[in-house]
């Protein structure tokens, strides 16, 4: 290990499993996530907050974790794709997706849904789309506003 | 994947299903209403019928999002008369009996569908008579008394059933007949349920999809990659050792032209290699795009290019005379010349590909649509036969063309080869973008003479490409002596106007060029479509009006076009200050009409709001994924249009990742709205078709509103500025 540089041991929350992480204080959330727990469902996409691929929640807001030091999640507790909800009971926003079928290649679409995730409760705010910001090469934005928008709407209603 | 000179018609062949051994013969059926066509003979090759109820289908082609294999899938349930969702997919596997040749097994051209609509529907019907003809024989009944329903056969007198799981086994062993009756309705089966078009739809949205980069074996190590910052430079020296001492680390491994990094994970690799010292050999000639602009648009001034087109019998050059001669004596003259940059791909997933190599053995795991081609070039790289090497389809991030090349598969190959260790390679960003096989810039000059009723008398275009067959890893050589076929893509799109007389004129500026979603017609759409409507101008016509005539001998066109002009009368809202914008595009059996409206925002501020796409693509087999791909080919179209520029200065590349190359994202759209032509002939391609027409629909409708001809990509700041579709 190279002298210059600086390891930390942090203790983080993720998905509500307590880990200890021993390492390099610069490792993006990131690669910890993927390569350190497995959790793959976060995805790489650009390295340096732009897309948005790898948006997870910190202390329940949506962040680039591709962005996120490690030694900036001491204490905190971090929510992916896969502690958002599960195959038998999606999150809301999950199974909007899966009505709607937003997805075309789905890449991006774990952090469009952890970034949807995030926004505010109550009702759909207009610019929900430029708030989240990720990009999505295939194109599916519309398909994610009305997404969002039916995950929101009054249960009467759905 | 070898691409031919008959080019694009037969490279797109290739893909989806290879049970397809000749178009569907039309035969005057025995019983009722169905024709009987030839039956798939090894139907039990492609469609499993298990035991316990499953069915499985074996498919070829890659999804890449736009859903083939599921579509496929419902066309084939359509004949059994089951449901769609029963049938589990699974890719098939690269080798004998599925790969027949060493080049069918790939994913382009918009040809999923196409290719295999026919012989699906046959796959399907034979798998639909052999099932009943077991249950005829086990029951001693007569073949026409019996029917299928909801996955069984059904004899309707003695009220007797048989699942298909109880006859698969005496069904897989009776003989085919040598035709089968063929339901040739247009959609005999049920209308697709938004959003459950794909059995495995919930591993999007919950993690849990495997894609290239999330592939896991044992004992596997991640490599990084650094290749020439000057494209076609090469290794002089490297310093591995800052970088081996990091724990971590196993192996630095040096190319001719890269340098990787293999350690324990994604990060530890490229944070090693940022310490790796290299020394760099540029190539004798630097890249340099702006060089590269002035010597394209050179060529189109000379028309000096190789030269084709003309009426049957006439010589190209001669052609080539006699229409300068009309342009010289036409009473009027259009002179204009465009010009498209260099793009990148940008899939969402960076190219990656995971490989093992040991014991006379290879096996890899990547996003792929060109399965076969990476088979035989990994056994060729190792020497060994092509049986050897075990290719396995991975979910991909976006394709768009990118992942027809096969650079990255040979990169992991002999980084696994090397390092001694199964290795997953996984390109950064910047590496994805820099060292792309970029859509090629192209420039156009077109000309037409009109006599003195405003008609066309002659026309002349000339264009200068690089060449994506010289450059591909997924194609022949250039074939000496004639075009680039793909440089000349959609200049035909059905106008009666007289025959154009068309030079190319190959020019390469170092930089790697590939397929990218349209190929030639990216370009050719915008200088065409744009071209049209100069010429509309120039005789006063109304642009949709202009089109209508030069389309009026075709009658799905003129349909079309009729459905294109009633939506925009009901999408423009009564308050005035929108202006509109239209194209037309036929590519691969498909019709699209396009129409864009902007309104003015203030100064060269323009705002773009709303889109709107008729599609004639014959019978529209799966609604869900065909508007979806309508929608993505436009923002793919918006992209370019807006931003969508790759340059170099002297070798060094312009840009490195999303930040000074954007793309769309949600706030740069307008709502986009897709309508079908209700149609029952053959199906027609999805992927590629609304981009070509979303560029000049929109350049269409600034001239519309300000009076500005743009006539390069993406539209410069200088030209027009956009106000976001969100924004007030």
């Amino acid at each position: 290990m190279a002298g210059e540089d600086s390891m930390v041991n942090v203790r983080v929350e993720v998905n509500g499993v307590r880990h200890e992480y021993v390492g390099q204080a610069e490792r993006p959330l990131l690669w910890f996530l993927r390569d350190g727990l497995g959790l793959s469902g976060t995805k790489y996409g650009c390295g340096i907050g732009q897309c948005g691929a790898c948006t997870v929640h910190l202390d329940g807001q949506a962040v680039r974790s591709c962005v996120v030091p490690m030694s900036a999640t001491s204490g905190r507790r971090v929510l992916t794709i896969e502690g958002l909800g599960t195959r038998e009971r999606p999150h809301p926003l999950q199974q909007a997706w899966l009505t709607v079928g937003v997805s075309e290649c789905g890449y991006c679409q774990p952090g469009q849904i952890m970034a949807a995730a995030a926004l505010p409760p109550g009702p759909m705010p207009p610019d929900a789309l430029r708030q989240i910001g990720n990009i999505c090469r295939c194109g599916t934005y519309g398909r994610i506003g009305q997404a969002i928008a039916l995950a929101r709407a009054p249960k009467a209603a759905a | 994947m070898k691409l031919r000179r008959r080019g694009f018609v037969c490279a797109v062949t290739l893909s989806g299903l290879a049970w397809v051994t000749g178009s569907a013969r039309a035969v005057a059926g025995g019983a009722g209403h169905a024709p009987a066509q030839p039956a798939v003979e090894d139907w039990a090759l492609w469609l499993v019928i298990d035991a316990a109820g499953g069915i499985t289908l074996f498919h070829k082609v890659t999804d890449l999002g736009q859903g083939t294999p599921s579509s496929l899938a419902r066309v084939i349930a359509g004949q059994l008369g089951i449901d769609p969702e029963r049938i589990t997919l699974r890719q098939a596997p690269v080798r004998e009996p599925y790969l027949k040749a060493d080049d069918d097994y790939s994913t382009s051209g918009s040809s999923g569908i196409r290719t295999s609509f026919a012989a699906s529907r046959r796959l399907g019907a034979t798998a639909r008579a052999v099932l009943v003809q077991a249950a005829a024989l086990r029951w001693q009944v007569g073949v026409a008394e019996c029917t299928v329903r909801a996955g069984s056969v059904v004899h309707e007198p003695s009220a007797r059933t048989l699942r298909f799981s109880e006859l698969a086994e005496a069904a897989a062993s009776l003989p085919v007949p040598p035709e089968v009756h063929v339901d040739e309705r247009p959609r005999p089966w049920p209308a697709a349920a938004a959003g459950r078009s794909r059995a495995d739809e919930s591993s999007l949205v919950d993690g849990s999809a495997v894609f290239g980069v999330d592939v896991q074996l044992p004992g596997l190590s991640t490599a990084a990659i650094v290749h020439c910052p000057i494209p076609g430079g090469t290794v002089r020296a490297v310093d591995a050792s800052p970088a081996l001492l990091r724990t971590g680390v196993f192996d630095v491994v040096t190319l001719d032209d890269a340098v990787a990094v293999v350690a324990t994970d994604f990060w530890t690799a490229s944070d090693a290699l940022r310490r790796v010292r290299v020394e760099w050999s540029a190539p004798p000639t630097l890249p340099d795009t702006r060089v590269h602009r002035q010597a394209l648009l050179a060529a189109v001034g000379a028309g000096e290019g190789l030269r084709s087109g003309g009426p049957r019998g006439v010589g190209a050059d001669e052609h080539r005379r006699a229409s300068e001669q009309g342009l010289a004596s036409a009473r009027r003259r259009l002179d204009a010349t465009y010009y498209v940059p260099w793009a990148a791909h940008m899939t969402m997933e960076p190219q990656n590909a995971t490989a093992r190599v040991s014991d006379g053995r290879a096996e890899l795991w990547l996003p792929t649509q060109n399965q076969a081609l990476v088979r035989s070039t990994v056994a060729t790289q190792l020497n060994l036969p092509a049986d050897a090497v075990t290719v396995h389809t991975t979910r991909a991030g976006g394709g768009f063309g990118r992942r027809l090349e096969v650079d990255v598969a040979r990169e992991a190959t002999l980084i696994a080869r090397r390092s001694g260790r199964p290795v997953k390679l996984v390109w950064s960003r910047e590496q994805d973008l820099q060292n792309d096989y970029f859509r090629p810039a192209a420039a156009a000059r077109l000309r037409a003479g009109l006599d003195a009723n405003g008609g066309v008398s002659s026309i002349v275009v000339d264009v200068a490409t690089p060449s994506i067959l010289a450059s591909s890893t997924s194609s022949h050589e250039l074939p000496p002596g004639e075009p680039d076929f793909t440089a000349l893509m959609g200049l035909q799109p059905g106008y009666s106007l007289p025959a154009a007389s068309v030079g190319w004129t190959r020019v390469e500026a170092g930089l790697r060029s590939g397929w990218w979603r349209s190929v030639g017609c990216a370009a050719n759409g915008f200088f065409l479509e744009s071209f049209i409507d100069e010429l509309a101008a120039t005789t006063g016509v109304r642009p949709l009006a202009c089109r209508r005539a030069l389309l009026a001998h075709d009658p799905r066109a003129t349909r079309l076009l009729q459905r294109l002009e009633q939506e925009v009368e009901a999408a423009t809202p009564s308050a005035r200050g929108w202006f509109w914008g239209h194209a037309w595009f036929r590519y691969s059996g498909t019709r699209v009409g396009h129409a864009v409206a902007v309104s003015r925002a203030g100064g060269r501020r323009i705002r773009i709001e709303r889109i709107l796409v008729v599609v004639d693509c014959g019978i529209v087999v799966d609604p869900h994924f065909a508007r979806s791909q309508v929608e993505g080919g436009v923002v793919w179209g918006l992209s370019a249009c807006r931003f969508g520029a790759v340059t170099f200065e002297q070798g060094r590349p312009g840009q490195s990742n999303f930040h000074d190359y954007p793309v769309a994202r949600a706030r740069h759209l307008p709502p986009i709205d897709v309508f079908f032509i209700d149609s029952s002939e053959e199906p027609g391609g999805l992927g590629e078709e609304s981009v070509p027409g979303t560029a000049p629909a929109l350049a269409n409708a600034i001239f519309a509103a300000t009076g500005r001809r743009l006539r390069e990509l993406p539209f410069r700041a200088e030209e027009v500025e956009f106000a976001d579709s969100s924004e007030d």
